[in-house]
């Protein structure tokens, strides 16, 4: 049952979205391991320089959530949903939000 | 206002909405300046002291000096690390502001900036009122809310000029932040939640209610989603804010890493989850079948609900996540405050709320803000439940604890101003006449009567004007439409009474009528401060009641023992042990403190009620949950339960230090003729212990109304010393040698000094 | 030998009576380190001063061909009288200089000075005394001259002026009769302190001169000075007192007019006083007593030192009387017995010394001394003594052990609180054989743990016994319980020998815990301990290995990323070179490198201010180049 939904799952996935949302599922998968990663590590070696853990996993957490929201935005079926905000204002959004975001990932890093 | 837009041109509404912003600034900024101009540009109070020194010592140092500034000073001999202990969004906004008007070449002192900063800071408050109830509701609404919190008296006690303190910019920054989460969820951008965690950083930097917004969004954001509204709006607002706002909240250096760690921001961790599980399972539903989606559901729930469990489980026991701290606690409980945290319950603003203080601090919007609230309710949207939340949760918060108030303050001037503006609609614009644009006009008025408080004239053209417009039911409408006024009239009224008479006290400047109406000023305090900073020692110490430590700090520049920054409870019960034991008890801590100099407050002599002996229950309870074997509450009261200063009052009482201190030679002062001597004007009874003296210290300084009065505790060879029983002497023959000669007897002198006889001629004849 | 009742003074008796009467040898050692500070000569006074001292004090001058070599060479001008005077005067006093001296030339310029009625009082004397040194006699004229020039020098009459014209006086002879006049003036400016000495105001030198000077003239006029013999004790306390003088010239001076104190006609200065210590005993019944001059030289005259009375301080009564101090082998020590062979009951007496001498020299100083000497005895216990305990209720009579000095009990006594601890004994003294009621006689208990120490007085309870009952119900408070150890202590100032007698170990209960010994008492004046400050440990850093691990790991999702992008085909088509396009790009890589910076080495405020510029520039072409791309999409 789970190997059917998944595969009909992918299917459905690679036939029906476009190339942007793919381009930007690329990256979301990249922003998931590196979190993965980053937690497997803390899981092994422990958490000591806090901070440093923190911004890095929290860095890939925004990362993630903002390329979901701009998905989201971009995701031509929602585009009831963000009547204003076109794909390139999403974008726009996206940059600014990944500015200031790193800015403070890198100040708190130590 | 789609409604006005119509028939006024865009041009004349933006005229209008800015003339009145603008004079709501103005007014917002005259009316907080009745301190200043009755006694003089002054840092007012406790905290702001400390918050003007420490800005003086960021803008001196520079902002990463001051992060690391260890204070000496303070809370001797344990210091304070200042830097990682304050909220540094005020001295930061005020050394910015500072830095900026230097680069322009406009000399001005650091002072003034903070004693003017929180008028300011109340226009932009005024301001970002207006944006946030002109999303909620429309341009009118917002106007009217801007007015009202230009003014309310909730308010202004906390941003009146020389009222230097967190809260004054921190509202702006609370009203801000609301404004744009309100923006980003009604739009959905990136942009604007990115700008509302700016602001949440902003507000963090700034004051330790930064609480309330982490908690009242998800509140939000659950109730929405309860209510079956969840939208991906509010999916990328809530997501990218709570991340942003989570990692930005954490480069405060006092806020550290609680916002993962303690129970109180759990709840926006958690809501960040639920959205994410939500937006997820909202993302299958779209894409699976509904006998798939089913199944998929079971099983992720079934994995999420153990996960969060066994998470949950594991970080409580591994003591990750720390318990709700004790003030948080009593919020939900008042009672609790009282038994488990004396210092917190001794402050008087956290003492619960009465109906007196609501009404004194908001008049007419007591009354008027359910009404807006109702309007809310009907129109229910997604921002209007988050006003409704907002309205509820702080009109319970400002029920427990005095000091809320001030949270409760703008959301009632903006359900107020929906509830007038809504009012006026209905009563003005149900014609189809031209009246529509009279509840813009009358907001306009609504202002200028704020400005000028008798400004009749203006009133009644704009009545005669409505009065003509009606047609049935005019009767009605026309008394409505006065009543109203009227009752807006009153409210500028007693908003400018409350504000000059109960608000721009100074409290460092105390001012009396005398019986012809004169003002007489008593600035007993600054003389006090100023007498320590000129005649002692550059490091001596002085022990006062914690009250004092931020001004013996700002004004004096001499060590203290400790201040309003109260986070060493122990060390406060210390001092408070003192005052409340013995001399020769007391004489034991000091001298284990390295105490110089004592100050106490003393207001028998003009009727000062705010002084140490009111305060000294206090002392005595915070003293009592430390060391409850050396002092007992119960000993301070008769036996009948009452706590008095005359000849009944507790003997224990009579003979605490605190009591000597502040009657010192009192017993021989007789105040006038109708008194006898020794009378206590502020507790109006003779006080029952005249005749004493001071073995272990002695009086340096009395003020001129007696109002501050400062010992010098001496040194060990300077009183007669008490007989110390024979197992503890200790006399040992001493191998080094220590001259007697202080640098004060540089005179040596002979003993058997030779007696000459001088010979003499004799004399010739 | 015709002995003589003596000059009787009444003497204020502790300042004369002080053993520091007179230089002794370690006084006479010190002035000649001082004199040899002037060796080798530096200047002619020094020199001559030290030459002076060193005769004085009958020592060998040494190197004195250097001295003399130093004079001839110095000896350059005639004229100045001073220096002549220096020149001859100790060329004279060495004696022994080869080679020779201008001695006519110097003669002959003293008399000018002398002869000269404008030369100054220090002229005059500075060749008056060096005529006398070079033995020239001056004529009689010259005597007349100088005589009327003295007189006129006199009209000023300071101290000095009149001290120096004494000394010229004395080589005038005759003719200068009149300056003996003016020393009654002089003296009676001298200065009085504290009844003991009499000095000028401008110290030793003047003072030294004027004495000098009188006796000089009387000796030269064979007059009796007209100084009483209590003024010349007090000049000569004066002078003894000054024995520490550092300067050349001072010693001289000092010993000079010192040894004119101590032998001149008038008046003789001796000085009395007790050898060793002034206690005697039936073991050491003799007292010693030094009789000498001031210089501490033996006295030349013939002189007889006699006891004249010898008195119980107790009972007034006269023991000795009129006894013959004997002459010891050391000339200067007198010896005389105080204690009859069979003994003398021990206590205080009284004694009174005097010095009898030749009826030529009138003898001054301390010659009738009053004394106190003590006799001591020694102490004995006769009958054992009594250590017992007994209930405190007084009921039961004690159980004494008995116990001979200086034996220690053998068993350890113990007592409860409820007993008293009581003690028996007596002191007798040995030569008396009488009971002897004693300064002090304590009994000490000493805790053997805690090192406490407890101290009873014992009562004299009759005339013969001591005793002392210790009630250690009433003693509880103090006394803790364990064992003490207690011993007798006898003092007395007229016992030879003080006692301290270990008698015996007593256990005390008294019901509380034996106390544990006492912990030592912390140092008072030692530094107090360093504090090391505790630094929070460095919490454990994976192995580097393990973390670069990682930081490889991390690259592979990039990597996937790009090969994902790859696939996908990204459309980079789309791309124009035009102005926004490439400020954008631009820009976001500069911030990002920014960013970089930031980590590294800049600061919040310097990142923010570079920040700004980049971010507008960034925004602009961001904003123009997505407005273009929606516009394209659009259409």
């Amino acid at each position: 049952m789970l190997s059917t939904v998944i595969s009909k799952f992918y299917n459905d996935y690679l036939a029906n979205t476009p190339k942007r949302l793919k381009i930007i599922d690329a990256y979301l998968t990249f922003v998931f391991l590196t979190g993965v990663i980053q937690f497997v590590y803390c899981c092994l070696v422990g958490t000591f320089p806090f901070n440093s853990f923190l911004s890095g996993f929290i860095s890939c957490i925004s990362c993630f959530v903002l390329a979901v929201c701009l998905r989201l935005q971009v995701n031509p079926q929602n585009k009831m949903h963000f009547s204003k905000i076109s794909a390139e204002r999403g974008f726009a959004d996206f940059i600014f939000a990944q500015v200031i975001l790193h800015l403070v990932v890198v100040n708190f890093i130590g | 206002m789609k409604k006005s837009s119509s028939s006024f041109s865009g041009g004349w509404k933006s005229l209008i909405v800015f003339t009145v912003l603008l004079l709501a600034w103005l007014c917002g900024f005259a009316s907080r300046l009745f301190a200043v101009i009755r006694f003089e540009s002054i840092i007012h109070e406790f905290d702001p002291w400390f918050n003007y020194r420490a800005t003086a010592y960021m803008v001196e140092h520079g902002f990463y000096n001051f992060l690391n500034w260890f204070d000496e000073r303070a809370w001797y001999p344990l210091g304070r690390i200042v830097g990682g202990t304050v909220y540094p969004g005020l001295m930061i906004t005020s050394g910015s502001i500072h830095y900026v008007l230097h680069l322009l070449n406009i000399p001005i002192h650091i002072r003034d900036i903070c004693v003017f900063l929180a008028p300011i800071f109340s226009g932009l408050t005024a301001i970002s009122t207006y944006l946030l109830t002109k999303e909620l509701w429309n341009t009118g609404a917002g106007l009217f809310a801007a007015c009202f919190i230009a003014i309310v008296p909730g308010y202004i006690s906390r941003s009146v000029a020389g009222s230097y303190d967190n809260e004054g910019i921190a509202i702006f920054a609370l009203q801000f932040t609301y404004y744009l989460w309100v923006k980003s969820v009604k739009t959905g951008s990136v942009f604007w939640a990115s700008l509302t965690a700016l602001s949440y950083f902003y507000m963090v930097s700034a004051w330790g209610g930064y609480v309330f917004i982490i908690n009242l969004i998800p509140l939000h954001v659950c109730t929405l989603l309860l209510m079956g509204r969840y939208s991906n709006r509010l999916f990328t607002s809530y997501t990218v804010f709570c991340i942003l706002g989570l990692l930005f909240s954490m480069q405060i250096p006092f806020v550290g890493f609680q916002p993962i760690r303690t129970s109180e921001h759990m709840a926006a961790l958690g809501a960040f989850i639920l959205i994410l599980v939500i937006g997820g399972l909202k993302h299958m539903q779209s894409i699976l079948s509904k006998a798939e989606f089913k199944y998929f559901f079971i099983v992720t729930s079934l994995v999420a609900a153990g996960t969060v469990f066994f998470g949950v489980v594991v970080l409580t026991y591994a003591g990750v996540i720390a318990p709700w701290s004790g003030r948080f606690y009593s919020l939900w409980d008042t009672g609790y405050a009282k038994i488990h945290i004396p210092i917190i319950a001794s402050v008087s603003e956290h003492q619960p709320t009465t109906w007196f203080s609501f009404f004194f601090d908001l008049h007419i919007l007591v009354t008027t803000f359910p009404v807006g609230l109702w309007y809310c309710i009907k129109n229910v949207n997604d921002e209007r439940v988050f006003v409704v939340l907002y309205a509820l949760s702080a009109v319970y918060f400002a029920g427990v604890m005095v000091r809320l108030m001030l949270t409760l303050t703008p959301v009632v001037c903006i359900l107020s101003g929906i509830a007038f503006s809504r009012l006026l609609e209905i009563f003005l614009k149900d014609e189809e006449t031209p009246s529509n644009g009279d509840s813009d006009s009358e907001q306009e008025t609504s202002p200028s009567r704020t400005l000028y408080d008798k400004a009749g004239k203006l009133r009644k053209m704009k009545h005669e004007q409505i009065k003509e417009t009606e047609g049935l039911g005019a009767n009605v409408r026309s008394f409505i439409i006065v009543g109203v006024l009227a009752m807006l009239l009153m409210f500028a009224v007693h908003c400018t009474w409350v504000t000059s008479n109960a608000y721009s006290s100074p409290s460092i400047v105390l001012s009396t009528y005398s019986q012809d109406g004169s003002r007489q000023i008593l600035d007993d305090f600054r003389e006090a401060y100023y007498w320590l900073s000129q005649n002692t020692d550059s490091d001596a110490r002085v022990m006062s009641w914690w009250d004092y430590g931020y001004q013996i700090a700002g004004m004096a520049n001499r060590t203290t023992l400790v201040d309003n920054n109260t986070w060493n409870n122990s060390h406060i019960a210390l001092v408070g042990k003192a005052m409340s034991s013995t001399e020769p008890k007391a004489y034991e801590i000091m001298k284990s403190l390295d105490v110089d100099y004592v100050l106490v407050i003393f207001g028998g002599v003009i009727g000062y009620s705010g002084d140490d002996i009111n305060k000294f229950l206090w002392m005595v309870r915070i003293a009592e949950g430390e060391h409850p074997k050396d002092i007992r509450e119960s000993d301070y009261f008769t036996d009948k339960g009452e706590f008095r200063v005359d000849a009944e009052g507790s003997p224990v009482l009579l003979n605490c230090l605190m009591y000597k201190l502040s009657y010192y030679r009192f017993g021989e002062l007789q105040l006038d003729f109708r008194s006898p001597a020794g009378y206590d004007r502020t507790r109006n009874v003779v006080i029952g212990n005249k005749d004493f003296d001071l073995t272990y210290l002695e009086e340096a300084y009395t003020t001129e109304h007696w109002l501050v009065r400062v010992y010098r505790v001496k040194k060990e060879d300077e009183f007669n010393r008490p007989r110390i029983p024979v197992s503890k002497r200790k006399i040992r023959p001493s191998d080094v040698f220590i001259s007697k000669k202080t640098s004060r007897r540089k005179k040596g002198l002979i003993k058997n000094r030779p007696v000459v006889v001088k010979g003499k001629r004799p004399v010739k004849s | 030998m015709r002995s003589l009742t003596l000059l009787s003074f009444c003497l204020a008796v502790s300042c004369c009576a002080a053993a520091s009467n007179h230089l002794s040898g370690y006084d006479r050692q010190r002035l000649q380190q001082v004199i040899d500070s002037a060796f080798p000569p530096k200047n002619l006074a020094s020199a001559h001063y030290g030459v002076l001292a060193n005769k004085a004090l009958n020592h060998a001058i040494p190197k004195p061909e250097d001295v003399c070599k130093f004079l001839s060479s110095s000896l350059s001008d005639f004229t100045n009288i001073e220096q002549n005077y220096y020149v001859a005067s100790t060329w004279k006093a060495i004696g022994t200089c080869s080679g020779n001296i201008d001695s006519a030339a110097i003669i002959k310029s003293f008399n000018e000075a002398l002869n000269k009625a404008t030369s100054s009082i220090m002229d005059l004397y500075f060749a008056t005394s060096g005529l006398k040194a070079l033995g020239s006699p001056i004529s009689s004229q010259t005597q007349k001259k100088t005589a009327d020039t003295l007189r006129t020098l006199l009209k000023d009459d300071s101290v000095s002026n009149i001290a120096h014209a004494l000394h010229i006086a004395t080589h005038l002879g005759k003719e200068a009769a009149f300056a003996f006049d003016r020393i009654e003036d002089v003296l009676v400016l001298a200065d009085e302190v504290d009844g003991k000495f009499l000095q000028f105001e401008s110290g030793l030198g003047i003072t030294a001169l004027v004495i000098s000077g009188t006796f000089g003239l009387a000796e030269e006029l064979k007059k009796d000075p007209p100084i009483t013999p209590q003024q010349t004790i007090k000049f000569a306390n004066y002078f003894v007192s000054r024995r520490t003088v550092q300067t050349v010239k001072g010693a001289q001076n000092l010993l000079n007019v010192l040894s004119i104190l101590s032998q001149n006609s008038f008046q003789t200065h001796v000085s009395v006083s007790v050898v060793g210590s002034k206690t005697v005993s039936l073991e050491d019944p003799t007292i010693s007593m030094r009789v000498c001059d001031l210089l501490g030289r033996p006295v030349t005259a013939q002189i007889g030192l006699t006891l004249e009375s010898f008195v119980r301080a107790s009972d007034k009564a006269q023991i000795l009387s009129m006894v013959k101090f004997e002459q010891t082998s050391d000339k200067m020590v007198y010896q005389a017995r105080l204690v009859k062979p069979k003994g003398e009951t021990p206590g205080l007496y009284h004694m009174t010394v005097s010095v009898t001498a030749s009826a030529a020299s009138k003898l001054i100083g301390n010659v009738e001394m009053p004394l106190d000497i003590k006799i001591l005895g020694h102490a004995v216990f006769p009958k054992p003594l009594l250590i017992g305990t007994a209930d405190a209720d007084q009921v039961t009579q004690p159980k004494f052990e008995k116990l001979t000095y200086p034996n220690k009990l053998g068993q350890v006594l113990e007592v409860d609180s409820h007993q008293k601890l009581t003690l028996r004994f007596t002191v007798m003294e040995k030569v008396t054989n009488k009971p002897l009621n004693v300064h002090q006689a304590f009994i000490l208990l000493t805790h053997q743990t805690t090192k406490e120490e407890f101290i009873f007085v014992a009562e004299n309870a009759d005339s013969e016994q001591y005793k002392l009952d210790l009630d250690l119900s009433s003693k509880s408070k103090d006394l803790s319980s364990g064992t003490y150890t207690i011993d007798l202590i006898i003092g007395d100032m007229i016992l030879s020998n003080s006692v301290l007698w270990k008698v015996a170990d007593v256990k005390l209960n008294l019901g509380s815990a034996v106390p544990s010994p006492a912990a030592p008492v912390p140092a008072m004046y030692l530094p107090k301990h360093e504090i090391k400050h505790l630094f929070r440990e460095p919490e454990r850093r994976p192995p580097v290995f393990v973390s670069n691990l990682f930081t490889g790991l991390l690259l592979i999702p990039l990597l996937l990323l790009f090969i994902m992008w790859y696939k996908l085909g990204i459309n980079l088509s789309n791309f124009s070179f035009s102005l926004s396009t490439i400020g954008f790009h631009l820009g976001l890589g500069g911030i990002f490198c920014l960013f970089g910076l930031f980590w590294l080495q800049l600061n919040m405020f310097e990142t923010l201010k570079y920040l700004l510029g980049l971010g507008l520039v960034t925004f602009l072409s961001g904003n123009s180049l997505l407005a273009k791309l929606a516009n394209q999409h659009k259409r």
